[in-house]
């Protein structure tokens, strides 16, 4: 299950800042599908210019990048082994804190990585003397420093204090990837030794320490970090936002009602609460920026809130017990707002529910970074328990709950080990349920989450990627539509089959197409409106894992409502698949013919694999058009239970043009999955070995068919042989004579079966039946093998 | 005698000078009879007598046959040569006499022309016991097709095979005489194990009794033992050859008792100094043995002190500093055993060092304190110890392996968790938190296993019976894991116990935080222990205590309150034999986590004293340390004299023990200034070997030098000397390599030092003592030419290291 996420705003506009010129940087060989691995230094100060390197693979024909938003622009400057190496600006009224980038490249779009916008003027980690011993960096007060603590390596810095200021130190390091975890420990020192703040994790950035001391004393501060199990993985780089910025932990309420001015409280900073008025966007988000402005410097990485449509109720004590809990006299929907500031403590609310009303009530705590780990209690007006959720799927609880009658009932929210404390926010939001649909591109490579999960479509072809959707309280077919495509790019898709929730979608672009790169959307909609009239929602939901620990399991991950497409360059080859003139018959087979188009001189090989099996249909996996060939095939099977019904299938190319894969695909083909023509039994018999006999198979014609058709016997044993059959739509028994050699195995032989296979129109089609049929192979009688001796 | 004389001595004993004032003849001689009263119920039923002597000298003669037994009212009962019967319902008095001096008795008589129902349970497998049917048939297959429960673990089971299994064949209710049962065991049929018993045993004669009763089971209402007592509870013998019998009484849950010396089957530690076969001591040659007698479940043990015949043993005066002196003097005493003198300072700096920090004494130190002329400088040196960072070191190490801090990819135990449980744990020692504190925090650990550490010690191991079975090896040094299946043989521990045991196990909730390295542990309010026979529910119960209410708590909690409490039966007391073997290289229970009726303290007043401190001290470590240190015991030199040469079990003479793996390590590295050079996965360059946080941290030299995986639940090392221990000290890197490293020789020959104040520095550095004048001559010749000498002064830093009296703490 994944993990409570920012959610992250969309990608807003296309931002393609290297000019095509950049172009000349490439290779004559296209390079394969580009890989971003980290950036150095993952940062920019706001109104300021930084030159950037990004590490991955296939990287050396980048052109420009995809930001998640406006006020970001990059150039790219060069490019060295792995790396490309750009100026990125950020605009003076970029958003501070947390933003995405993807490299563009002419053959594909890379990883989602983050770079984080600082108000600071940004400063490198002092180069190390090993001889010497470490003496700390001084800093200014409101800079970000960037460097690096492998194995057991400390960084220092010094700064100098006022007693009385505030010196809030948080540190970005496990977001910003490494194949192993990388940890940070930082510690706050006088410069006497005596420790005043040492962290290693926090609810509000996990891994991540962040740590705010108001200075006891003028004079000078130590910051260390390090690994904190002084094994620092080989590219553990850190931002480190030292300055005098006010670092609450927490907001409380956590939420409020779109459009409205909402005073919030500051929780956690060391100069105790702040508080301040915030004025709410007119339209819902899950992430609403909120940060103190009443300091001289703005917090580098601000907290979030929820913006909803329905009003908030903020928790009043006494609410300590389910019968002595708060009364709410709103109605529902509503959300919840409470903070266990103590150990032991539940908070309780009474609401008013309707029979038989399906509610969704929903924890949202650490999904806002609140240190809570939830349990959500629900209980009857005489106090007697009726549902309960710890966790579901994150420390979050959540119910799906009907109330059992129409009266009142106690929400009671608690921590699971009754832990507490003043930043142990939360906000339990209740509202009916509605039905919606979801739609994302899956993940196309197992263990690992980020390859092909961007539309990378060369000029002039095609590009195929899988589109799965989730149906939330709602059933039924749907469609999806891609919406903002860029100019001379089109998508075409099946609708979503009842039964499935995944699709193969084939994008194509022009010839002429513009080699540009941006943010599309999808909408989704079931293909008939629902029965009762309920209006569904439709959104992108795009998990993108940042960093895994632990097998893959997704740690920091972000929520995307938009997704990457790009128009990369030419490819000297394009693949068609063949409409094939015979259906799938089922308990059948039947053979994919797919040309490719080369040209110039690309004679290289080209695997071909199907993009997506409907249910009941296999493939043999990844198959190949050899060297200078331009023919190939996809062998695919239907189960004897594979529905009746047509599908859309399309077969995805990836060849090597020089620097790795770089991935195209045929059009959308329609395939009929149909019924045998023939069924029928094997009749069980026996042998001797090294004698023959007759196996009798008795048809069932099931739908008449033009033509002779051919009958096989499988599944024999070794060393024994049948030999072919025809037979016509009027035929009702075969008989296949069987000889078993001397060296047949003796025994029971159980799988046996018929072989049907027809050709129309150049195609066979085939279907197997009679499985499980027997021969009993006998030794050879005493009588007949040995003569007796004379 | 020791004013410190413990109750101990008089439990179950009845004084004869008591009640017969100054009427004695033989003024100093005591005159005892075992047991002090005579219960008798049903007509069967018997006791045997044992009447002892207590010589001036301190040793006990068995003269029960020359004693004379009479009946003040023999309508109640009749007594035969030492055995009394019953007669009559009532009470009387038994009147036993020897060489004028004389005692009473009482007994009394219950249901005397009743005849007891006879009882599989309590007659016939009492047989099987003895003869230990039960252990060769109790194989997990049986034996030759035949199956009895180990030890008798499941009576409704043994009773089906014999009775029900393979109808007919193993009894003959017609002609009870020639049940298999009993044709097998009289050696009337062939049988893989031989003849157990005469065909007119007793044994044979329960067994037909059973039979002809139609091999019943007993009633669910049949009393079941709830205690044995054997008596004398300790004897002082002479070598060799002398006899003394024994009567073992077991104690029912309807309130009876019963002489079960005929049924019991006897054992004894150490077959050189006593043997005993049917309830009579033998002794041997002259030392120390533990006779046990196992009867049902139970198993209890005399202590027989054997002494040289005729040993004209004169105690000297020796000095007592402290409580500890006095209790082992006393045990001492008595096996006319006398203490070694006091080591020299030079010895007891070194040995302090080694044992209180892990490090050696630098020459500064060595000077000053055998400049020192404080007559309590011992003691101020003891205090000064205790408070450095090392003594913190030791203990968190001792501890990380009891605990078993390792990380593992099997429990999800990460690098980090485990560095954060060290941490945790090193820094309860550093701040003296109290010990049973940490016993109670550990054991009731809820929360983030990275917030709260201590929660760790779910996670490295989740299995409740693994849970179970190390809760018991780590806090009170009892293994259980017998009981997981039988009953345990050599211990009182019923499978009953274990499961009851396991119960407090059986409730703790798991799941994942964020990070899926972070483990969260909580009490999740149900799970339950069952019987493997009959997967009955056992209810949560004290090992070796009572059943708490446990509904609706966190049975955890429970636990570790019990634990933690000052009367806890075996927590106190197990860390002072920890804490004790840590300073005098033995336990008094020795292994220190073998703690079972069989394998006795050998001064178990030391141990009891030593357990009632640590609760007095409120469970500090550093004041127990304090006293054992500062003990004469502990300042004893290692130079045996000819009473106490062949002792190693009570603390006469100190222990040589070679320095442990991590701690031979550091001082290699001390003595050569290569400390800040070492470097471990996962710590910081610098720091020590004995701050291995995680037991999967590997080092040669340490694995080499025996240091624990942390895969079980023991921090004893395996020290003993292997062939690569000695090779890798002498052709190995370690030792020439830091010897470069370091440039202590350089560093030497640059600081004006004369040849001999350099070999001398190398010998304080190494030995912890100025090298003899004998030693600086051989010594010279190396050093004489000039040109050589960088060389010649390696090498003897070499030899130095390579000697045993650098490796071994002595």
């Amino acid at each position: 299950m994944l993990l409570p996420e920012i959610s992250r705003r969309s990608l807003r506009r296309n931002i393609v800042t290297a000019s095509l010129a950049v172009c000349a940087l490439a290779s004559t060989a296209i390079a394969g599908s580009p890989r971003l691995s980290y950036l150095t230094p993952p940062g920019c100060q706001r109104g300021s210019e930084m030159e950037i390197a990004f590490s991955g693979t296939n990287l050396t024909d980048a052109r420009g990048f995809l930001f998640d938003e406006p006020g970001l622009e990059g150039t790219i400057t060069g490019q060295e082994g792995g790396k490309v190496t750009a100026k990125i600006k950020a605009a003076p009224d970029a958003r501070i804190g947390e933003h995405t980038v993807r490299v563009i490249t002419n053959s594909g779009v890379s990883d989602v990585r983050l770079l984080y916008v600082t108000p600071f003027p940004m400063v490198k980690e002092a180069p190390e003397d090993k001889k010497m011993p470490p003496t700390p960096q001084p800093v200014a007060l409101g800079t970000t420093v960037y460097g690096s603590t492998p194995d057991d390596d400390q960084d220092r810095y010094e700064v100098e204090l006022k007693k009385g200021q505030r010196l809030a130190v948080e540190v970005i390091g496990v977001r910003l990837h490494t194949q192993t975890l990388y940890d940070p420990y930082l510690t706050i020192t006088k410069a006497d030794g005596q420790i005043l703040a040492e962290t290693d994790d926090s609810a509000f950035s996990r891994q991540d320490p962040v740590a705010s001391i108001v200075a006891p004393e003028d004079g000078k501060y130590e910051i260390t970090i390090r690994d904190s199990t002084n094994a620092g993985p080989g590219q553990c780089q850190y931002l480190l936002n030292i300055g005098t910025y006010a670092r609450p932990l927490a907001v409380y309420p956590a939420g409020g009602p779109a459009g409205e001015e909402l005073t919030v409280k500051l929780i956690g900073d060391a100069m105790g609460t702040l508080e301040q008025k915030v004025k709410l966007p007119m339209s819902p988000t899950e992430h609403f920026d909120v940060a103190f402005q009443g300091a001289d410097e703005p917090t580098p990485q601000p907290n979030f809130i929820r913006v909803s449509p329905f009003p908030n109720v903020l928790e009043q004590e006494p609410n300590g017990d389910p019968l002595n809990a708060q009364k709410v006299t709103e109605e529902l929907p509503l959300a919840l707002n409470g903070i266990i500031s103590k150990k032991s403590e539940t908070d309780n609310f009474k609401i008013k529910a309707k029979k038989g009303t399906a509610y969704d009530v929903r924890v949202f705590a650490r999904a806002l970074r609140s240190p809570l780990d939830s349990v959500l209690t629900i209980f009857n007006d005489k106090g007697n328990q009726i549902a309960q959720n710890d966790d579901a799927g994150t420390p979050d609880s959540y119910l799906r709950w009907t109330a059992p009658s129409d009266g009142e009932f106690v929400i009671q929210v608690r921590d699971q080990l009754m832990r507490g404390g003043p930043t142990f926010f939360y906000r339990v939001e209740i509202t009916p349920v509605e039905p919606k649909l979801t739609a994302w591109l899956p993940e196309m490579t197992i263990n690992q989450n980020q390859d092909r999960r961007a539309v990378s479509v060369p000029k002039g072809n095609r590009y195929a990627t899988l589109v799965r959707i989730k149906r939330g309280d709602i059933a039924g077919e749907a469609k999806v539509e891609p919406a903002d495509l860029p100019a001379g790019v089109t998508a075409t898709a099946p609708n979503v089959d009842k039964a499935v929730d995944t699709i193969p979608m084939v994008f194509e672009a022009t010839p002429d197409a513009a080699p540009v790169a941006k943010a599309f959307t999808m909408k989704s909609n079931l293909v008939e409106a629902p029965a009762n009239g309920a209006k569904v929602t439709s959104s992108v939901d795009h998990i993108v894992d940042i960093v895994e620990s632990g097998n893959q399991r997704p740690y920091y991950t972000i929520h995307e409502n938009s997704l990457a497409v790009a128009v990369t360059d030419e490819l000297p080859v394009k693949i068609n698949l063949i409409a094939p003139k015979a259906p799938l018959l089922q308990s059948g087979s039947l053979n994919l013919k797919v040309v490719a188009e080369r040209k110039g001189d690309f004679k290289g090989p080209i695997n071909l694999s199907l993009l997506y099996s409907p249910p009941g249909i296999g493939n043999a996996g990844i198959q190949t058009i050899k060297e200078c060939e331009t023919e190939g095939t996809i062998n695919i099977s239907a189960n004897g239970n594979a529905a009746l019904q047509k599908w859309k299938l399309c077969v995805v190319g990836s060849a090597d043009f020089g620097k790795g894969p770089v991935y195209f695909s045929t059009q959308l083909q329609e395939i009929e999955v149909a019924a045998p023509l023939v069924g029928g039994q094997i009749v069980r018999t026996y042998v001797d070995q090294g004698e023959s006999t007759v196996i009798t198979v008795k048809l069932d014609q099931k739908t008449p068919f033009e033509g002779k058709a051919k009958l096989q016997l499988l599944g024999l044993p070794p060393s024994t042989t049948a030999d072919e059959q025809e037979i016509t739509k009027d035929t009702t028994e075969v008989k296949f004579n069987v000889k078993a050699d001397k060296a047949a195995p003796a025994g029971q032989h159980k799988q046996l079966f018929v072989q049907f296979s027809l050709e129309k129109d150049g195609d066979t089609m085939t279907s197997a039946f009679g499985q499980g049929g027997i021969l009993r192979i006998d030794k050879g009688s005493v009588a007949k093998n040995d003569e007796p001796k004379k | 005698m020791s004013p410190m004389k413990l109750p101990y001595f008089f439990t179950a004993v009845l004084l004869a000078t008591a009640s017969l004032g100054h009427a004695a003849i033989e003024s100093s001689a005591t005159f005892e009879v075992f047991p002090s009263d005579v219960n008798l119920t049903y007509q069967r039923d018997k006791q045997s007598l044992v009447v002892r002597i207590t010589e001036p000298n301190g040793v006990h003669r068995d003269v029960t046959a020359d004693s004379k037994f009479s009946i003040v009212d023999p309508s109640k009962a009749k007594v035969e040569k030492g055995i009394v019967y019953p007669v009559a319902d009532g009470d009387t008095k038994l009147k036993v006499e020897y060489q004028g001096k004389s005692l009473e008795v009482p007994v009394k008589v219950e249901k005397a022309t009743a005849d007891q129902p006879i009882s599989f349970r309590l007659d016939v497998m009492p047989v099987f016991m003895k003869y230990e049917c039960n252990r060769c048939h109790g194989a997990a297959r049986g034996q030759d097709g035949f199956r009895l429960s180990l030890w008798g673990f499941d009576p409704d089971g043994d009773h089906y095979r014999i009775t029900r299994e393979l109808s007919g064949r193993r009894i003959n209710l017609a002609i009870p005489e020639e049940s298999m049962m009993v044709t097998k065991a009289t050696g009337a049929a062939p049988h893989t194990g031989g003849k157990m018993f005469e065909k007119d045993s007793q044994s044979a004669k329960t067994f037909i009794r059973w039979l002809a009763a139609g091999a019943p089971n007993d009633a669910p209402d049949v009393a079941t033992p709830t205690s044995l007592e054997i008596l004398p509870k300790k004897l002082v013998l002479e070598s060799p050859g002398q006899n003394f019998h024994v009567t073992v009484r077991a104690h029912y849950s309807d309130g009876t008792d019963r002489d079960v010396t005929d049924l019991a089957l006897f054992l004894t530690s150490n077959d050189g100094a006593a043997k005993i076969k049917e309830g009579v001591v033998t002794t041997g040659t002259p030392g120390e043995a533990f006779v046990m007698a196992r009867y049902a479940t139970f198993t209890v043990v005399s202590q027989v002190i054997v002494i040289p015949k005729g040993l004209k043993y004169e105690w000297p005066k020796v000095e007592e500093k402290n409580f500890i002196d006095q209790l082992v003097d006393e045990k001492l005493r008595n096996l006319r055993i006398t203490p070694s003198g006091l080591c020299n300072d030079e010895t007891f700096l070194r040995r302090a060092y080694i044992d209180i920090t892990g490090t050696l004494p630098t020459s500064d130190e060595i000077n000053k304190f055998l400049g020192d002329k404080d007559p309590k400088k011992r003691t101020v040196k003891i205090d000064e110890l205790l408070s450095r960072s090392e003594f913190v070191d030791i203990w968190a190490l001792k501890w990380s392996e009891l605990l078993q801090i390792r990380t593992e990819q099997n429990n999800g135990a990460s690098y980090k968790a485990v560095l954060s449980y060290y941490t945790w744990l090193r820094t309860q020692f550093e701040q003296n938190v109290p010990m049973n504190e940490v016993a109670r925090q550990l054991i009731s650990a809820s929360g983030s296993n990275f917030e709260d550490p201590a929660v760790n010690y779910y996670q490295l191991e989740t299995d409740p019976l693994k849970l179970a079975e190390n809760t018991a090896q780590a806090f009170f040094g009892i293994r259980i894991q017998c009981a997981q299946c039988h009953n345990h043989p050599f211990d009182r521990w019923t499978m009953e116990d274990y499961r009851g045991f396991v119960a407090f196990f059986t409730q703790v909730g798991r799941k994942i935080g964020e990070d899926s390295r972070e483990k969260i542990i909580f009490n999740s309010g149900s799970g339950e222990s069952k019987h493997p026979v009959g997967d009955r529910i056992i209810p949560p119960k004290f090992l070796g205590g009572d059943a708490p209410d446990a509904k609706g708590k966190d049975r955890r909690q429970l636990l570790a309150d019990w634990v933690a409490a000052p009367d806890n039966p075996w927590f106190p007391k197990h860390i002072a034999n920890l804490v004790w073997a840590q300073y005098m290289g033995r336990g008094i229970v020795e292994p220190v986590d073998d703690v079972r009726i069989s394998n006795p303290p050998s001064n178990p007043e030391l141990l009891d004293e030593l357990g009632k401190k640590i609760v007095e001290y409120n469970y500090d470590l550093r004041r127990i340390v304090r006293d054992i240190c500062n003990s004469r015991s502990y300042q004893t030199a290692t130079r045996p004299n000819e009473t106490n040469e062949l002792d190693n079990s009570n603390f006469a003479k100190a222990t040589i023990r070679r320095m442990r793996a991590e701690v031979l390590l550091d001082c290699i590295s001390q003595v050569t200034d290569t400390k800040s050079k070492e470097k471990f996965r996962g710590l910081p360059a610098g720091s020590g070997s004995v701050q291995i946080a995680d037991g999967k941290v590997t080092n040669y030299f340490l694995t080499t030098f025996g240091r624990r995986d942390r895969e079980v639940v023991c921090s004893r090392e395996e020290v003993g000397p292997t062939l690569s221990q000695a090779l890798h000290l002498l052709n190995g890197t370690t030792i020439e390599d830091k010897i470069q490293q370091g440039g202590v020789i350089q560093k030497l020959m640059t600081s004006n030092r004369t040849p001999r104040e350099i070999a001398s520095e190398l010998y304080l550095r190494c030995f912890g003592r100025f090298p003899s004048e004998d030693e600086l001559v051989k010594l010279e010749k190396y050093w004489g030419v000039t040109e050589e000498q960088p060389k010649a002064y390696t090498d003897i830093f070499w030899a130095l290291l390579n000697a045993k009296e650098f490796m071994f703490n002595h």
